[in-house]
């Protein structure tokens, strides 16, 4: 969390964390091609490099897209989380060395414009008659345009909602890839263990993003009015929250997050105003509801973040009632004063 | 995520379910069924050419330094140059017709590989090994079918 712009918000986790990304794509990589190199002596160097980039890429790719359901399902994974946008400029700057090899060696030496080579090629005799080089182009595109805007400066001024929805591209670069690597290396290497590793990966990615939207699916779909009474909804039994930490409930299909800290209780919207994270995933820290994706503050009793920040959310009223917390319908306008609801007043 | 980019990822995610795998399938379904060709790993080196070999070979009338052979009872062959080659870009095909002089590569004929430079190399052919059909030696940069044998190799 910071006031100004840094190319790079570096902390000691996020150093940590880069460097054991790195490192773990340097084993892969080494790994890959010294069993390539003993299962394909005669593999030529730019040749094993290109594969080598384009699966440290595909994989790289599987794990990003695991890590959201992950957290979702286990708070166990939120670290993962905190600095997946490094994770997806590597992931980038992996498709770019497979592209630029592939195209160097595929498509510069020919007669043709390799640009023009590039498009037309597949059209022939090729490996499988089918375009699957330029599904690669568009996917790299996209990892290109999600890579430029992973910046904090493009993430204000786009705002989270837009810069969200145009990085959920993900899924597309993601269809894309499954095409350009059906279409194309498994049309040539028909081992069974590259097609089985293929169809793992997807249903990996695809089978938990579909288990922790069914988990999230039937209470964001709860109505609201058979359970208003007065304005106030009942949410959750103040012992079901833990200390210093919150409970997410859903109305009308909007999370509020609803925070026990110092003997008192407090809701907030569940939505942080950086990159729309979970904020009832986070906790309170030195008294601020802290969000666990980049750690951008709130106070509790506002929802507004402690100067000089400038972010706000919306708060809700909060009641307690025989160890029932009843929150208001409606949220205060971000950055309202609301008390918090006090747990000794209520003798619990 | 507030709520519509909850529900637009709802409606990607039940689509990419739909989609990627059909794609998936109808990838794998597409393959060709002729073989591609790739080094055979268990002929890779010239020792364990002669180690292996079956005996069957293939000479040619023009070429006389050009020699295909059959790796054990694979369906991996191993083919030879002894002599330089004084043609640029020379490729061994394997095609089902009778070829002419005027022969180029047509849509059912398969490209093996490179002829080697004064060496060897071993290709993995599959089950059209013993289907029949002409070696073609073809000059790609020349445009000139070099020599061709037909393929005597057995099941």
């Amino acid at each position: 969390m910071s006031v100004t712009y840094h190319a790079v918000g570096w902390s000691t986790f996020k150093k940590r964390y880069d460097l054991i990304l790195w490192l773990g794509i340097v084993l892969f990589l080494v790994v890959f091609c010294g069993v390539s190199l003993f299962l394909f002596p005669k593999v030529t160097l730019e040749i094993l490099l290109i594969r080598a980039f384009g699966s440290a890429a595909f994989l790289l790719l599987h794990i990003i897209l695991c890590i959201g359901p992950l957290a979702r399902l286990h708070r166990h994974f939120l670290p993962l989380l905190y600095n997946r946008r490094h994770m997806g400029v590597s992931l980038f700057i992996l498709a770019l060395l497979h592209g630029f090899l592939s195209w160097i060696t595929y498509h510069a030496g020919g007669d043709l414009n390799p640009f023009v080579s590039l498009i037309v090629s597949d059209a022939g005799p090729g490996i499988s008659r089918f375009p699957f080089q330029i599904f690669g182009v568009m996917a790299l595109v996209i990892l290109f345009l999600m890579a430029a805007t992973s910046h904090d400066f493009w993430l204000v001024n786009l705002t989270a909602p837009f810069w969200k929805a145009m990085h959920m591209l993900v899924y597309a670069a993601y269809a894309f890839l499954v095409v350009h690597v059906v279409f194309g290396a498994i049309q040539a290497e028909t081992h069974g263990i590259l097609t089985g590793l293929v169809g793992g990966g997807m249903v990996v990615v695809l089978g938990l993003h579909l288990v922790s939207g069914w988990r999230e699916h039937k209470p964001d779909n709860q109505p609201l009015d058979s359970r208003l009474d007065q304005g106030f909804i009942e949410a959750c039994r103040v012992a079901d929250i833990p200390e210093n930490r919150a409970r997410i409930v859903s109305i009308a299909g909007e999370r509020v997050a609803i925070f026990k800290y110092d003997g008192k209780v407090c809701a907030v919207s569940n939505v942080c105003q950086h990159q729309n994270g979970p904020l009832g995933e986070g906790k309170i820290v030195h008294g601020c509801i802290t969000c666990p994706w980049h750690g951008y503050q709130y106070l509790p009793e506002t929802g507004a973040s402690p100067p000089p920040f400038v972010e706000k959310i919306p708060i809700f009223k909060v009641k307690i009632q025989n160890g029932i917390v009843h929150i208001s319908a409606l949220p205060e306008m971000p950055g309202t004063y609301v008390e918090p609801a006090s747990i000794e007043m209520e003798g619990i | 995520m507030i709520r519509p980019l909850r529900i637009r990822h709802r409606y990607i995610i039940s689509c990419l379910t739909i989609i990627v795998p059909v794609v998936a399938v109808c990838g794998l379904l597409m393959r060709p069924e002729r073989p591609i060709m790739q080094a055979h790993p268990e002929a890779a080196s010239h020792h364990s050419h002669h180690s292996h070999a079956s005996g069957e070979k293939i000479t040619f009338s023009q070429l006389k330094n050009v020699s295909i052979s059959r790796v054990g009872h694979s369906s991996g062959i191993h083919i030879v140059n002894r002599g330089p080659l004084t043609y640029p870009d020379v490729l061994l095909y394997w095609t089902p017709e009778e070829p002419t002089a005027a022969w180029e590569p047509t849509s059912s004929s398969l490209l093996v590989g490179l002829l080697p430079d004064q060496g060897g190399l071993s290709y993995e052919m599959g089950p059209i090994l013993t289907s029949g059909g002409t070696w073609v030696i073809y000059s790609l940069g020349h445009k000139k079918l070099l020599d061709q044998s037909r393929n005597t190799f057995s099941f």
